[in-house]
């Protein structure tokens, strides 16, 4: 076929499976024995795409995704698992700053043993010497010991080095981030000059423009599989709202983790875990059956018995699918798949509840697994125990049903979002909140300039001593715009009573503009010294602001300008 | 087992193994430059170090065997030259050998980030500690040559013989370099293994003393140990002036070259999974 022979890169069915070994000792002991120590971590899971010649292929996902195992096969200091690879032509690539660079020669020694070490002679090197010197712009420093580089020389003259060798494909990961402006400027159009040549660039980056200014074709990796592919501008867009997305926001640490052979994740196993859901006591109407699926239920909203106060807390995920244990990294996967997209999904359904813990639920929280048959028995078990409530838990119950039936509610507005992180010790709950317009109806796109009330709904189950609401704007890269309170306000913190219903509005004028922002509700305790939330919807509320015409799209804010032109001659 | 000895498989392997090493001769030896020259650089003496140590410890053996223990040796047709040039003769080339094995063991974990991250052949990591070994190993052995002509007057004329002896050994420290590497990298426990295996082998060879000096029942104890063959080989070139141990070369050539090829089969076999355990 004259197809493969346009081809620069052809990964079929690839995967990789790390080897984890609890102890290094076992590692040799399965070699002795024959007997299997490992836990086997997948690192890749059936990748398979196609890079032609002179294409720029953007690869995006987040730490962990298997990004780096992906570029390491594909360079070749990594063997495969299973699958294929085929590579057509000479590669260069800069996975790591200053590779195979010494701290102790000066750069220009190091260029030389580079350039050995990617197999040039030392006529080939020689010649390109200058060039290499030039481009990396370090005339002054080039006799200096490497080690004396600042960070960004460090990544001229190893992008520098790399291009030299005027390789057919070249792989780049995230080096170029480091150099300043003006180099990285250079660097991608010398990037576009290769392209222009014919040649193929694999290029990773966190840079969303990036990919989408100069790939020709985007590659999204989770969990180590590929998660989507396809038109880079589009890719950027799914990357970013897999970012920013608030289940990402609540597990910044999995990923990581999950790409870490040499850390296990499977620290309890299943029985003790089966054994742990029995334990949980449920209020009725946090789980939802999906179906045609197990059920995956949601108890992250709700407290273990007692003042949660008491346990801080820190989460702990189980995901299964049948029989087998899933890795973290897959868990997060199909978060976003299902929640993100709505798309179809068929892997096991997850189910996390509380421990107490003295960390931050946000970065501690971890996954851990939990074969389907166990946590049908478990959450079976939690289904007959939803029948029985404690009195306190009636109480509360009776409470919440009251209010949400004098707000024309079915169940709590966040419920729709079962990803959502909320966080507080629960004496209140926010049952409703959003944005209307001035004419009182709900909406989710606003238009810049334009008159909006932001509010919460949120029924207390105790008596507390004050209160107060609060509202944020986030935008995308999780940047406070705005947030106000009555606290700050300096406005009365009213004490609450059991079963109060109370309402917060804002008022705003909408001067944002064009751009995807979140909004955070949340209702506190005044008086204590450090936040003390009763309840908070982190991100909860998700909206757009769309500038009508008049002010560079560039614009980060509105600022209501009359421009008058006048000529004074 | 059968494909270990197949000469059919050891024949490509070496010819493979000398081709890969003759297309890559200026990256190994600057690699070894640059082993040398790193190790020492920054400080005052630099890589005079590198004839620093072992020439004290050269000095300690002598003042202690033979100001000591007044150990003599020399003056016979049999023994021509001084117990100084006895020791010398093996203790030159197993101090690199036990030098390179030290190095060999660590040099796949030492130099993860280049395994990991550089498309290059990494059959040169090994070779070129050797490399670096067999240039200070070079100036010891001229240093000999120098002692020999102030005390005997002349060179013996088995030194045509040294570059024979001298490449088997290569031969013999590039096939261990590859053995101990591989395996190295997998289980970090090799290098002390190595460590303590060096300590006690220097023992049990006859470096210090003649081997009519062991009791015959513990003599076979010098047969066993595989260095013994190279330190004969080494101390007929420059101490006896004769073959005085015939079969020691060819015990030693055919070690040689069979854990030349062997060893570089095993590093061949297990390099691709380096990534993985580093």
């Amino acid at each position: 076929m004259n197809d493969s022979n346009d081809l620069a890169i052809r990964v079929a069915n690839l995967s990789k499976m790390f080897k984890i070994y609890p102890k290094p000792s076992d590692m040799l002991w399965e070699a002795v024995t024959n007997h299997p120590r490992h836990k086997p971590f997948w690192a890749l899971k059936d990748i398979s795409f196609e890079v032609k010649r002179g294409q720029v292929v953007g690869l995006v996902g987040r730490n962990g995704a298997g990004k780096s195992t992906l570029l390491k096969i594909i360079t070749g200091t990594l063997d495969k698992t299973s699958g294929d690879v085929q590579v057509n032509g000479r590669i260069s690539s800069i996975l790591e700053l200053g590779t195979g660079f010494s701290g102790e020669f000066s750069g220009r020694d190091n260029i030389y043993i580079g350039g050995l070490m990617v197999g040039l002679s030392s006529q080939e090197i020689a010649s390109k010497m200058d060039w290499i010197i030039e481009f990396s712009e370090l005339e002054d420093f080039i006799d200096q010991p490497f080690k004396t580089y600042s960070t960004g020389m460090q990544a001229r003259l190893t992008f520098s080095t790399a291009v030299c060798i005027n390789p057919d494909i070249l792989i780049i990961d995230e080096a170029l981030s480091v150099g300043d402006a003006r180099f990285q400027r250079k660097s991608f159009d010398k990037i576009a000059e290769y392209r222009r040549q014919g040649h193929t660039i694999l290029l990773v980056s966190h840079n969303t423009n990036t990919i989408s200014e100069f790939c020709d074709y985007a590659i999204l990796l989770d969990g180590g599989r590929i998660y989507d592919q396809g038109d880079p501008y589009r890719i950027g867009e799914v990357y970013y709202k897999m970012l920013f997305a608030s289940d990402s926001l609540s597990f910044p640490a999995v990923g990581e983790h999950a790409n870490d052979p040499g850390e296990t994740e499977l620290e309890i196993d299943a029985e003790t875990l089966a054994k742990a859901a029995e334990e949980i006591p449920l209020e009725a109407g946090n789980f939802t059956h999906e179906k045609g699926y197990t059920w995956w239920a949601d108890l992250s909203a709700y407290d273990i018995e007692g003042d949660s106060s008491e346990h801080p807390k820190r989460s702990i995920y189980v995901l299964c699918e049948d029989g087998k244990p899933l890795k973290p990294g897959h868990w997060t996967h199909e978060f976003i798949r299902k929640y993100g997209n709505g798309s179809y999904s068929h892997w096991g359904k997850a189910l996390y509840f509380s421990t107490s813990d003295n960390s931050d639920p946000r970065t501690n929280r971890r996954a851990y697994c939990l074969k389907r048959r166990d946590l049908q028995k478990a959450t079976e078990k939690v289904e007959q125990k939803v029948e029985v409530l404690s009195p306190k838990e009636q109480e509360r119950a009776a409470m919440r049903a009251q209010a949400l039936e004098k707000l024309g509610l079915q169940k709590a507005l966040y419920q729709n979002n079962p990803h959502l992180m909320r966080m507080g010790n629960k004496k209140a709950e926010i049952l409703d909140y959003g944005i209307m317009d001035e004419s009182g109806n709900r909406t989710t796109r606003l238009t810049s300039g334009s008159k909006y009330t932001f509010f919460s709904r949120t029924v207390f189950y105790e008596d507390v001593e004050g209160s107060t609401f609060g509202f944020v704007i986030r935008n995308l890269k999780g940047v406070d715009l705005f947030g106000t309170s009555n606290r700050a306000q300096k406005m009365e913190t009213l004490s609450r009573k059991k079963s109060d219903l109370v309402e917060a509005r804002l008022d705003v004028s909408m001067w944002l503009t064009n751009g995807t922002f979140f909004l955070t509700v949340s209702v506190a305790d005044p008086f204590a010294e450090e936040d003390v939330q009763y309840d908070l919807l982190y991100d909860g509320f998700q909206f757009d602001v769309q500038m009508k015409e008049g002010i560079f799209t560039t614009s980060v804010i509105n600022l209501d300008a009359k421009l008058a032109i006048t000529q004074l001659n | 087992m059968n494909s270990a000895i197949n000469p059919r498989y050891n024949l490509h392997a070496f010819g493979e193994l000398v081709g890969l090493l003759t297309r890559h001769r200026q990256l190994t030896f600057e690699l070894a430059k640059r082993e040398i020259n790193e190790r020492y650089s920054g400080q005052f003496f630099g890589t005079l170090w590198t004839i620093g140590h072992p020439l004290i410890l050269i000095f300690v053996y002598i003042f202690v065997f033979a100001f000591v223990f007044k150990t003599r040796v020399g003056g016979t047709s049999d023994l021509p030259l001084d117990y100084t040039s006895y020791m010398l003769a093996g203790l030159i080339p197993w101090l690199a050998f036990s030098d390179v094995m030290g190095k060999a063991s660590t040099v796949i974990v030492a130099n993860a980030n280049i395994v990991k991250q550089v498309i290059f052949p990494l059959e040169v990591l090994p070779v070129k500690t050797v490399v670096a070994t067999l240039v200070t190993e070079s100036i010891f052995l001229v240093m000999l040559a120098i002692y020999t002509l102030i005390t005997h007057h002349a060179l013996l004329w088995t030194y045509f013989l040294l570059p024979v002896v001298f490449i088997l050994q290569t031969l013999a420290m590039i096939g261990v370099s590859y053995l101990l590497a591989a395996i190295g990298a997998y289980f970090r426990d090799v290098k002390e293994i190595v460590q303590d295996f060096s300590t006690v082998a220097f023992f049990i060879l006859p470096i210090l003393y003649l081997p009519e000096a062991v009791p015959a029942a513990l003599r076979v104890l010098l047969y066993i140990n595989p260095f013994s063959y190279m330190i004969w080989c080494y101390q007929d070139v420059l101490y006896f002036g004769r073959i005085a141990h015939p079969w020691a070369w060819a015990v030693f050539s055919l070690l040689s070259l069979l854990v030349f090829v062997l060893g570089y089969r095993v590093f061949r076999k297990l390099k691709t999974m380096f990534g993985n355990v580093l």
